[in-house]
């Protein structure tokens, strides 16, 4: 189900009536139920896969912490190799398949594999992942086993982070499942405030960028240097906005109910490294490969050398979680390329004196930063490398940009545009959180947000970036 | 107390709000009590587009009254919208029955051997090149067996019992009312950004409204589309094996109708048309015998299309309908 549905109305509203009606436990089935339906209605056969992973590990974790001595790490084995498996199957064998097929093709040999026809079923690297990080933290004593298998259940089934995160620990979020939050004002006004943001970023600005996005990257051929740079900055709010405003929905569709989910973004556009980047966004995501990739890796206690692999390593496997193609291989690469280089500049090229005076050089950073990232978004949206090569030649030759931009909107809606990622960007740096202690100033804003969303709203694309992961 | 009875009356009532987008019959039933409009009732391109300029009621037709003087024969019709239950009734033809099948769907067939059996394959002209890019074999003759049958049956049950947002939608939001606030909305977009829903277009001189998938520049779908000779002789190849599969199968006789685009008779500033329909229909391979739409609504000055709708009004329907009879 698509937060920005008519059904999903329906369904938020009527699950959190019945949830503060409920006792502890009629709540924890309901919770279960409704996040069942909620994953059915995309495609309810995908839900066995779920049913599997959860079996598999809600018994690995209770013989995990049963077990001692290497039969732990065997157990700890089995579940991830079942957990990955599902991802290699689903996610990533057609595309080892194709990759075969290329190479073979150079010796006139056809690839002895059939290729699978199916959708990937919907957020699986994200349930996957979030199933892991059970398993491993129990494994590591940082969380006893759950024995309640429907509390482990809703731990992976959670509706509103379900199919696109925040992807949570163990630690903070199954203690919530056995607590009982009773009914409070705030947290139904935080949340509701919350989803309403969620909902103006995703539908009026990310949804209206997607229009010129989409006409860009779709025949970048046809179109000059100019037009795709502006494609290229409207891909880089727009993905930002679809995102981050999922998050905000899945956490203020819980916030609502009592529950805490972990913050997702930390205005990544205002970071002045990408390292610092990296700490801002999809956090959730970053400290999951940082706390169960890097650091057992060896982390930042090794070699430079080793330490400079183990990057770049983790970032192609973050753009390879992304998707099963070269382009989001090349997208984490460039991200780990970065870090690297900053590192590199960091240890052997440090000056004495600063080149700008202090003033400057933050907004410098943060420029830079921002068309780093940027430039690297050009190969996570475009179709395939060939694209992604005609896009950025076109958007580095300055000289032949032409003097019109060929766009889909017309001039007043392109200026809405502009103006709505300004006004994103001032919110993000002098407003963090919408206040709602006052309680009229709540509903005015509320109201507002909501009547803007339905007269600005754009609902024919509707579908979320961060889903087809 | 006076909360927990405000809490379970809304979870209650947003309950059975929600339940309703459940299925076709609930919404149905709500129709015919009279508590829901009909949201066709302005007309479908009105109704994707909401823009208050096209907000016209729907002519009513008077129901077909025509006396059957041809009680030997049994008319049976493919049709897609243009000939749907509540447009085409039995009561409009001369024909001793009547049967009609979605153009999409494999139905089977019983044909009565005492009489007369007569096909029609109807169909929009946007539609035509897809149908017909191979020969249309949908009907079979005969009856179900019982796994066929059982499949029908569960692929039924399933819509019957499985959300869909667009029902939903119709039923809480069709009323005048919000009709009003959904063309603030359109009306705004249209204004301010020059954008009208994606399903539509808007001639030049905004007079008339059109779908746009037949009123795009370009593709299959297209009116302005431009057609090679080679896939015309393929799809007068197809036409005529579609004619001789249901000739084989025990239809007497088998007509072809195709229902202009309103874009090909209206949309004189969006592009130039590539008269499809008189392609196939004056093409002399073409073996199947055709009840010619076209021609009338082509030359005729009177307005055969309702003002927010892509399909014909009541004089387009009895111009087809008059040709139908005449054949039979």
């Amino acid at each position: 189900m698509l937060f920005n549905s008519l059904q999903f109305v329906f369904f938020f509203i009527v699950v959190t009536l019945a949830y503060f009606s409920l006792p502890h436990r009629g709540r924890i089935w309901l919770l279960l139920l409704a996040s069942c339906y909620f994953y059915a209605v995309f495609k309810p056969i995908y839900i066995l896969i779920l049913f599997v992973t959860i079996v598999v590990d809600y018994f690995a974790g209770i013989w995990i912490a049963n077990a001692e001595g290497k039969k732990r790490k065997w157990l700890l084995v089995l579940s991830l190799i079942t957990n990955i498996g599902f991802l290699a199957y689903f996610k990533y064998y057609n595309f080892l398949n194709t990759n075969l097929a290329v190479i073979l093709s150079k010796f006139d040999t056809p690839t002895p594999f059939p290729f699978l026809d199916f959708a990937l079923p919907i957020g699986l690297s994200f349930h996957t992942f979030q199933a892991m990080s059970y398993t491993i933290e129990v494994y590591r004593g940082n969380q006893k086993a759950e024995k309640d298998f429907i509390i482990y259940a809703l731990y992976v089934m959670f509706y509103p982070q379900l199919v696109a995160g925040p992807i949570e620990r163990p630690q903070n979020l199954l203690w919530q499942f056995h607590s009982y939050f009773k009914y409070d004002f705030t947290n139904l006004k935080e949340g509701l405030m919350r989803i309403a943001w969620g909902l103006f970023k995703k539908v009026v600005i990310a949804d209206r960028l997607s229009m010129v996005v989409d006409y860009c990257y779709d025949n970048p051929q046809e179109h000059n240097g100019l037009t795709l740079l502006i494609g290229t900055i409207f891909f880089t709010f727009q993905i930002y906005c679809d995102f981050s405003g999922y998050s905000d929905i899945a956490i203020g569709s819980a916030r609502v109910m009592g529950f805490k989910l972990m913050e997702n973004f930390d205005t990544p556009y205002f970071s002045t490294s990408i390292s610092e980047f990296w700490r801002r966004w999809h956090i959730s995501l970053s400290g999951w490969f940082r706390d169960y990739l890097y650091i057992p890796m060896g982390g930042n206690r090794v070699s430079d050398r080793r330490k400079y692999f183990n990057r770049f390593f983790v970032f192609m496997m973050s753009g390879l979680w992304h998707g099963a193609a070269w382009t989001f291989v090349i997208w984490g690469a460039l991200h780990g390329l970065y870090l690297i280089m900053a590192q590199i500049r960091d240890k052997y090229f440090v000056l004495k004196n600063d080149i700008l005076p202090a003033f400057l050089s933050k907004p410098f950073n943060l420029i830079f930063t921002f068309v780093l990232v940027m430039l690297t978004w050009v190969f996570f949206r475009a179709r395939g490398l060939t694209n992604a090569k005609i896009i950025l030649q076109k958007i580095f030759s300055f000289g032949t940009y032409g003097n019109t931009i060929h766009s889909p909107l017309n001039n007043v809606e392109m200026l809405f545009c502009w103006l709505l990622i300004a006004g994103l960007l001032l919110k993000e740096k002098f407003v963090k959180v919408i206040n709602v202690t006052n309680t009229t100033r709540f509903y005015v804003v509320f109201a507002g947000l909501m009547i803007a969303c339905y007269l600005f709203g754009v609902f024919e694309s509707n579908q979320f970036i961060y889903f087809q992961f | 107390m006076n909360q927990k009875i405000l809490k379970y009356t809304a979870l209650i009532v947003f309950s059975v709000l929600w339940l309703l987008g459940f299925s076709p019959h609930i919404s149905k039933w709500l129709y015919a009590q009279g508590l829901i409009k009909d949201d066709y009732r302005y007309g479908d391109l009105y109704r994707f587009s909401n823009l208050p300029q096209f907000r016209v009621l729907k002519e009513a037709c008077e129901p077909g009254k025509a006396a059957v003087t041809r009680p030997g024969t049994a008319l049976y019709l493919i049709g897609d919208s243009f000939t749907e239950e509540g447009r085409i009734e039995a009561g409009d033809f001369v024909s001793g029955s009547f049967q009609r099948y979605f153009i999409g769907s494999q139905p089977f067939v019983k044909l009565d051997k005492t009489k007369k059996n007569i096909l029609i394959i109807e169909t929009v002209e946007r539609h035509f090149r897809e149908r017909f890019a191979k020969p249309y074999k949908n009907l079979t003759i005969g009856e179900p067996d019982t796994q066929q049958a059982a499949k029908n049956i569960i692929k039924e049950a399933g819509a019957d019992f499985w959300y869909n947002s667009e029902r939903h939608e119709s039923i809480l939001f069709s009323s005048d009312f919000f009709l009003t606030i959904k063309e603030w909305k359109a009306t705004l977009n249209e204004n301010l950004f020059g954008r009208t829903d994606s399903n539509v277009v808007v001639s030049k001189d905004k007079k008339n409204i059109f779908y746009e998938l037949d009123a795009r520049p370009e593709g299959i779908t297209s009116s302005f589309d431009k057609i090679s000779a080679n896939e015309i002789r393929l799809l007068v190849e197809n036409v005529n094996l579609t004619y001789d599969f249901y000739r084989k199968n025990g239809f007497d006789e088998i007509y072809l109708t195709i229902a202009p685009n309103k874009s090909s008779i209206l949309g004189t500033d969006l592009g130039s048309y590539n008269h499809l329909i008189e392609h196939i229909q004056k093409n002399p391979a073409l073996r199947m015998p055709v009840f010619d739409i076209y021609t009338p609504f082509s030359t005729s000055k009177k307005m055969l299309y309702d003002v927010g709708d892509t399909h014909w009004n009541c004089e387009g329907k009895q111009i087809w309908i008059n040709a139908v009879n005449q054949k039979l």
